[in-house]
């Protein structure tokens, strides 16, 4: 029984215990003020009558009479002694055997009525003598002595009756109790145990209810059954949350297996290296795509095309993650069907850019950086699809390549793109790259920033473009400084003319 | 039970129911048995209750502690009127006693009282024992539906019945206790015995010794010494230590009791050193009191019948020069009446007491007691046949009051008048020596 039960079991023992000690005492000390009230008319009664009544015979000395009469006396219930004394004092009747105790001779008396006193006579015990002046004393007193210890016996005869009543009451009311606290402590010691087993719930499946507890839900109608029955909806809704989470747990590792296969499908879909049997000497080239999340938006292609001209692009779908991606999957694939069409980028764009606003109900868009190298010429034909300008870098430094920026793919049906020109020398690269890396932040929420950007360039323009790739990469996260990707990056170097190192 | 013979009052004591007694005067209603009694004695006796009976109503103790006294005088009173119907009544009338037992009770002798009030042939009361009965019962003699009726000779010495308002519906043949307590202290204090303790019953008759002794003392200027009670029907087997350790310092003790409660005194008393003369009054049934100390004195060693005065109303059964004493051993010898039918119903037959044992031992078919009750007999007798033809209640006590000084035979006139209601006034003083009561006539031995 745990200890609020055994509480509350001792506070009732307490109270009940003093209940019956102040219902006793004051028993007690009604039925004692009782008795003796009624103990001290009756004497009162009985000793003027004496008094009274036999007056004559007091008065005339008639003592075998007198004697005669009180010895009837001694029949009444609670009487202990009658005696009578003359107005000398001297005692000239009595029904005292062997004699007339010492402490009696001392009694009071009163002329003026009934005098009352207790006396403790030996051999008789507690006595209420009572007392009356016979012809108001002129002719003597009389006396009638009662039996205390008879009315002390009622009296504790009472109490004993009402303190066994009360334990009887008190013992059925403790059986009672501790019968009704056990039904309710079985219970909730069961619940108890249940909830403990309940929160060690595995994941193999909750432990199905007691019966006693369901049969508790089903059957009592009580604050245990109320009880029980939240516990078995505990256990169900907690059965059923469990279940969700392994469902939802089990779809979130299906996403997260698919999404990395569609990482790796991704990264399958852009160019690795410059194809076997590609450009050949004058161009090197390294791209580089990281993503913000599994999957990325940005993009970034290069591949051959007829007459030896070499296309390359890059683009930035808006948004991330795997809509992004889609969208990248498919403008990818719009691209170099369009590529194998066409060699004028501003047509390519056309084309990618209509076939990317059909079907497009979500509204995405995406940049796109078009350019076709000629590599025996240096010249590039180049079309800008919203992207940021690249960079070119030359012997000078690194220069914007501001001219031709147009409009995003996926927006308007019918653009016109324009094609522009370009021509590299032997030894310039173009620095191709998305917005990820100018718009890295860092903790204090410091873009990367263009400046920065055309300084590394700078200061890497003669440089291979994997050396290239890897110091911007390197300086932007460096720059962000362990602080969570924001945007995907991407990174494409082409360097014409084999002046500078390759790799 | 006691040793030594108890043969006639032994048949009361073991062939009735034994009754305990009672000390607070509880009421017994014996009606029953009394109707009983009634009924078998007139049946038994072959006499229906045809008017030409003489019917006195007695109510005494013939059961208890007591009961030696009743049936004694019954015994007495039976042999003179059986004597007296053989020679034939009262012309030719006999008279016959109709018996109830109260057991010394007051209550009970109350309810016989009534009952026996209530028969019509019932024309005087007579044969009654002991003061608390009598006493209880005397103002029914004044208040019943006929008038009033008369109580002839109670066996008890008390003033009640010698005084208004009751004392002139009773006639007393004996003196009083007043008379035997002054003598006895008279006697004692010439002796030298001033210092005088009294051991009484706690009722009316120690009351009426009590008072008595005191009266006498204080004529004398002085008061009662010591006093010690017990209660009525206390037997001869209990213990009377405490009463003998508060009357350790007198000279002398007068005993108003039963000769139950007296033996059991004077054993104690003597056992514990109390040495004094102890006297007892007439009622406490002298040879009853002397078989009890003798049964005892053979047995312990000891002489327990030493230093006793008895005072007696009527003078002894020894002395034969007195004509009634005569009588009385003849009637006693020629018809040895057995006791009432009431007690010996309860045996088979009325023999075997008087075959018994103990009876054939007893010494002394004699005693003060049943003298006094042929004593009282013998004088109603003569009244009755003064009473004249129609024996109403009124003419009888007319009758009563109109005896002159009638001899009796025992060297003392018996009268009566209107004022006065008493027969005799002499004390005889008697001792024990041999194991008989005889006449104390040195009293220098009793000197201190």
């Amino acid at each position: 029984m745990n200890s609020l039960f055994s509480k509350t079991l001792a506070v009732m023992v307490v109270l009940f215990g003093a209940i019956a000690t102040a219902a006793s005492l004051l028993a007690a000390y009604e039925l004692r003020a009782n008795l003796l009230e009624e103990y001290r008319s009756k004497a009162a009664a009985l000793v003027t009558n004496i008094a009274e009544s036999d007056l004559d015979l007091v008065i005339n000395r008639d003592l075998a009479r007198l004697q005669s009469t009180i010895d009837q006396y001694l029949d009444t219930p609670g009487v202990a002694y009658v005696f009578v004394e003359d107005e000398s004092g001297e005692i000239v009747a009595h029904t005292f055997v062997p004699g007339v105790p010492p402490e009696v001779r001392g009694a009071v008396d009163s002329r003026d009525g009934v005098a009352f006193q207790e006396l403790e006579v030996e051999g008789l015990g507690s006595m209420l003598d009572a007392s009356a002046p016979i012809l108001e004393g002129i002719a003597g007193f009389a006396h009638v002595g009662m039996d205390l210890d008879l009315v002390r016996e009622r009296i504790w005869r009472a109490i004993v009756r009402v303190q066994l009543l009360l334990l009887a009451i008190f013992a059925i009311s403790a059986l009672v109790a501790v019968v009704l606290v056990r039904r309710i402590a079985g219970p909730l010691r069961d619940f108890a145990g249940y909830a403990r087993r309940l929160g060690r719930i595995d994941m193999e499946g909750p432990a199905r209810a007691e019966t006693t507890i369901r049969a508790s839900a089903l059957m009592r109608r009580d604050e245990i059954g109320v009880l029980a029955r939240s516990f078995v909806d505990l256990e169900d809704q907690l059965a059923d949350s469990i279940r969700r989470l392994r469902e939802t747990l089990a779809a979130k590792e299906r996403i997260e297996s698919e999404l990395k296969i569609a990482r790796e499908i991704q990264r399958s879909i852009l160019p690795r290296g410059l194809p076997a049997g590609g450009a050949g000497g004058p161009l090197a080239l390294e791209a580089q795509m990281t993503p913000a999340q599994d999957v990325a938006g940005d993009f970034y292609d290069f591949f051959p095309g007829p007459d030896g001209l070499f296309y390359f692009a890059v683009g930035d779908v808006s948004g991330k993650g795997v809509p992004a991606s889609l969208f990248m999957a498919v403008t990818v694939t719009l691209l170099r069907a369009a590529a194998r069409e066409s060699q004028d980028p501003a047509v390519v764009l056309s084309r990618v850019n209509q076939e990317l606003c059909r079907g497009n109900d979500r509204g995405m868009f995406t940049t796109l950086f078009l350019g076709v190298l000629d590599p025996s010429t240096g010249r590039v034909v180049y079309c800008n699809g919203g992207h940021n300008p690249p960079y070119v870098l030359g012997a000078s430094g690194a220069r914007e390549l501001v001219e031709g920026c147009g409009v995003l793919l996926g927006f308007f049906e019918t653009v016109e793109y324009q094609r522009y020109e370009l021509e590299l020398g032997p030894g310039d690269a173009l620095f191709l790259f998305t917005d990820g890396v100018t718009e890295a932040i860092d903790a204090k929420e410091v873009a990367f920033g263009d400046e920065r950007l055309a300084q590394i360039l700078a200061s890497v323009r003669s440089e291979s473009p994997a050396v290239v790739g890897r110091t911007v990469l390197a300086a932007v996260e460096t720059f962000i400084d362990g602080a969570p990707a924001h945007d995907d990056i991407t990174i494409l170097t082409l360097r014409y003319g084999s002046s500078g190192p390759v790799a | 039970m006691t040793p030594g013979g108890r043969g006639w009052h032994d048949v009361g004591l073991s062939l009735a129911r034994e009754r305990t007694p009672r000390p607070h005067g509880r009421r017994r209603t014996p009606a029953w048995r009394a109707l009983l009694a009634a009924v078998v004695a007139l049946a038994a006796l072959g006499r229906s209750a045809e008017a030409q009976d003489i019917v006195l109503g007695t109510s005494a103790a013939f059961t208890g502690s007591s009961s030696s006294l009743g049936l004694d005088l019954y015994r007495g009173a039976q042999a003179y009127l059986e004597g007296f119907n053989a020679a034939g009544g009262v012309r030719g009338r006999p008279v016959h006693l109709r018996v109830l037992d109260n057991g010394y009770e007051p209550g009970a002798a109350v309810d016989n009282t009534l009952e026996l009030l209530a028969d019509r042939d019932v024309v005087a009361l007579f044969g009654y024992v002991g003061t608390p009965t009598v006493t209880r019962v005397l103002p029914l003699l004044k208040r019943h539906g006929s008038g009033e009726t008369i109580l002839f000779f109670p066996f008890t010495g008390a003033q009640p019945m010698r005084q208004p308002p009751y004392g002139h519906l009773v006639f007393n043949l004996r003196a009083s206790y007043q008379d035997e307590t002054a003598g006895l202290v008279e006697r004692f204090a010439a002796v030298g015995r001033t210092r005088v303790g009294i051991f009484y019953q706690a009722d009316a008759y120690g009351r009426s010794g009590w008072n008595g002794v005191r009266e006498a003392l204080r004529a004398r200027g002085s008061g009662i010494a010591a006093e010690a009670t017990y209660r009525r029907g206390t037997p001869f087997e209990a213990s009377m230590a405490r009463q003998v350790e508060l009357l350790r310092d007198v000279d002398v003790v007068i005993a108003i009791g039963s000769y139950e409660a007296c033996g059991a005194f004077i054993r104690d008393a003597r056992d514990g050193g109390l040495d004094v003369p102890i006297a007892n009054v007439s009622f406490v049934g002298s040879e009853r009191l002397l078989e009890l100390l003798a049964g005892i004195s053979a047995a312990g060693g000891r002489d327990y019948t030493r230093a006793l005065v008895n005072s007696q109303v009527v003078p002894s059964y020894e002395d034969t020069s007195l004509p009634a004493v005569r009588e009385y051993r003849e009637a006693l010898a020629r018809f040895d009446p057995a006791p009432p039918i009431e007690v010996s119903a309860a045996t088979a037959s009325p023999a075997p007491a008087r075959e018994s044992p103990q009876e054939s031992t007893r010494e002394n078919p004699y005693s003060y007691v049943s003298f006094e009750g042929f004593l009282s007999a013998k004088v109603l007798t003569e009244i009755l046949l003064r009473a004249g033809a129609r024996l109403s209640r009124q003419a009888i006590g007319d009758a009563a009051e109109a005896l002159g000084p009638l001899d009796i035979g025992i060297g003392a006139e018996v009268g009566f008048g209107p004022g006065d209601h008493v027969g005799l006034e002499q004390i005889y003083f008697t001792t024990v020596r041999d194991n008989r009561f005889v006449t104390l006539d040195n009293w220098s031995g009793l000197a201190k």
